[in-house]
């Protein structure tokens, strides 16, 4: 037997099975008579609609887009001067709170930003792969919310000494506090440490950002080296300046005390005779005249050699100068590698902020919606048709 | 009867006609009172328990709203209520097992196939019989027999397949 031949099997017997009772005509009469006890049907109502849970479900998306659209910034970071070159960054964003807005930066940012200027290349050069040298300048900015910003303004300050820093600026209110320091950077990590143990993680924000200043330092390097190249070229021009000088003046003076030698020897010549008198005359006349000229090639050699030597002391001078300068600032630069720069800034945070901060992202959104469906199936199980 | 037939019929006992309702009855009573004999395995409580049956959904009928189900799946949805209350009240909480207890009159009257149908439906367990009475005696489809014992309509087409193979299965075994 298939399924289908018991399916007509118990077709069948399923249409035998309907049959009327017995006392059909006396309980269809008692039931038809019930009917004019039943009163007649109300009009039939418009299905409801669910109002509350539209009412919730509406308030769920006001709330989403509120908290969405309402988020201030919790942090501005400060990175440093822009300096032309390779920059690798390294930034630990750790954003635990939100609705928070920093204090705006003072203007101690452009000072500082003056201070750490170096001579841009242009155009930017890349460091070659082959240079792996690192010179990290590092700046450090942090973030955090507290509900007692001048204590924990004083422990910053603390904190900063404690790691051989110096504390640069402190602008304090009872509401918000700013702190700019330097620490050695040896120092940096622990430092980074205890700052943020001071509150919750999601009470803090740091941002560290670095930057390689290797091209600023290669363009020290290449600038001292094109400066010491041209002072020796000056000092060997100069020496040879004076060498030159000094034989073209002895030449001459030889010369000269060759004239006066002669010059001597005739006016000392012993002689009677005119016709001799006259030769010698006119001799000495033109060793006169040769002396004056080599008096004025001295003159002129002497006058010559003080100006070029003057205008070479001078350009050495100031490639002097300029090598100076250049070695101060690598050791600008190797100080400043050496230090960490950073920013503290504190602001204070209300009790329904820190609840915020424990709740997710649109937390109440959530809640509204899972209020809106749990009336919306109370609402269909309600109007459900009953069979009960 | 068609969907728009049974519409109006109901909105004309709701409205009073007894008409109507005489229509319905008579529509429906032959199934109701087939299933009920099925069930309680007793004329004369059947006959009891229909009247109840009518009654109930007379006096309910005014907010009655046929939306998924009709007024067919409705009576019986009442009358099977009304049986478990009889068995609540009898101190059972089961029917009576036909392969244990006297089977009613006119058997004599019943064709082969129809005894043939009734000693397989006395291998098979309550739930299956249950299915196949709302099935094939009641006549109700599967969404109607959904509502009736309030699980999905997946879940009757399942058991109403696996309650014929069982059925067939029974048989099989039997001849054997």
């Amino acid at each position: 037997m298939n399924q289908k031949t018991i399916n007509d099997l118990f077709a069948d017997w399923g249409r035998e099975e309907r049959l009327l009772p017995a006392r059909n005509e006396e309980i269809k009469n008692k039931v038809l008579t019930a009917i004019k006890n039943v009163p007649p049907k109300a009009p039939r109502a418009a299905r409801s609609m669910p109002w509350t849970s539209l009412v919730f479900a509406g308030l769920a998306v006001i709330a989403f887009f509120f908290t969405s659209t309402n988020i201030p910034e919790f942090i501005t970071s400060y990175k440093g001067t822009p300096v032309a070159g390779p920059t690798t960054t390294q930034s630990e964003k750790n954003i635990g709170g939100e609705g928070v807005s920093a204090p705006s930066m003072p203007t101690q940012m452009s000072e500082d930003a003056a201070r750490n200027y170096y001579p841009p290349s242009y155009p930017t050069p890349i460091p070659p792969v082959a240079d792996t040298r690192e010179f990290l300048k590092m700046n450090y900015n942090a973030a955090i919310r507290t509900r007692n910003v001048a204590e924990l303004t004083g422990r910053v300050q603390t904190t900063v000494r404690g790691f051989d820093g110096r504390v640069d600026a402190v602008n304090s209110s009872p509401k918000s506090a700013y702190v700019s320091f330097v620490i050695p950077a040896s120092k940096f990590d622990a430092f980074k440490k205890e700052i943020e143990s001071f509150a919750n993680y999601r009470f803090i924000a740091t941002d560290v950002s670095t930057e390689n200043l290797l091209p600023q330092k290669q363009a020290i390097e290449k600038q001292r080296t094109q400066i010491q190249k041209s002072l020796d070229g000056l000092k060997t021009e100069r020496q040879q300046l004076i060498t030159a000088h000094n034989q073209a003046v002895l030449k001459i003076q030889s010369r000269l005390s060759d004239i006066a030698y002669e010059l001597a020897t005739l006016q000392a010549e012993p002689t009677q005779d005119p016709i001799q008198q006259a030769q010698i005359a006119a001799l000495i006349q033109d060793l006169f005249s040769e002396q004056s000229t080599q008096n004025l090639r001295l003159a002129n050699e002497n006058s010559a050699y003080a100006k070029q030597k003057s205008s070479l002391d001078t350009q050495i001078k100031n490639y002097e100068s300029s090598l100076a300068y250049t070695d101060t600032q690598d050791q600008n630069l190797l100080d400043t590698v050496a230090t960490v720069r950073g920013t503290i800034t504190l602001s204070w945070i209300s009790v329904w902020e820190v609840v915020g901060l424990y709740l997710p992202e649109h937390w109440l959104a959530y809640l509204l919606v899972s209020v809106a469906l749990v009336t919306y199936v109370a609402h269909r199980v309600r109007a459900r048709f009953a069979l009960r | 009867m068609s969907s728009n037939e049974e519409q109006s019929l109901i909105r004309g006992a709701q409205d009073g006609d007894r008409e109507a309702l005489e229509r319905l009855w008579d529509l429906l009573t032959p199934k109701l009172f087939g299933y009920l004999i099925n069930t309680l395995r007793d004329r004369a409580l059947a006959e009891d328990i229909l009247q109840a049956t009518w009654l109930k959904a007379i006096n309910a009928l005014p907010q009655f709203e046929a939306r998924a189900a009709g007024i067919g799946a409705w009576l019986f949805a009442i009358a099977r209520n009304e049986c478990r209350a009889h068995w609540r009240k009898s101190g059972r909480e089961t029917p009576l097992d036909p392969a244990l207890h006297d089977k009613p009159d006119n058997q004599e009257a019943k064709s082969d196939e129809s005894i043939l149908a009734e000693q397989i439906l006395a291998l098979l367990a309550e739930d299956d019989r249950e299915i196949l009475r709302l099935r094939y005696i009641a006549d109700l489809p599967f969404k109607n027999i959904a509502e009736v014992l309030n699980i999905n309509s997946i879940t009757v087409r399942v058991r109403a397949s696996r309650a014929l193979a069982r059925a067939r299965a029974a048989y099989i075994s039997k001849k054997q």
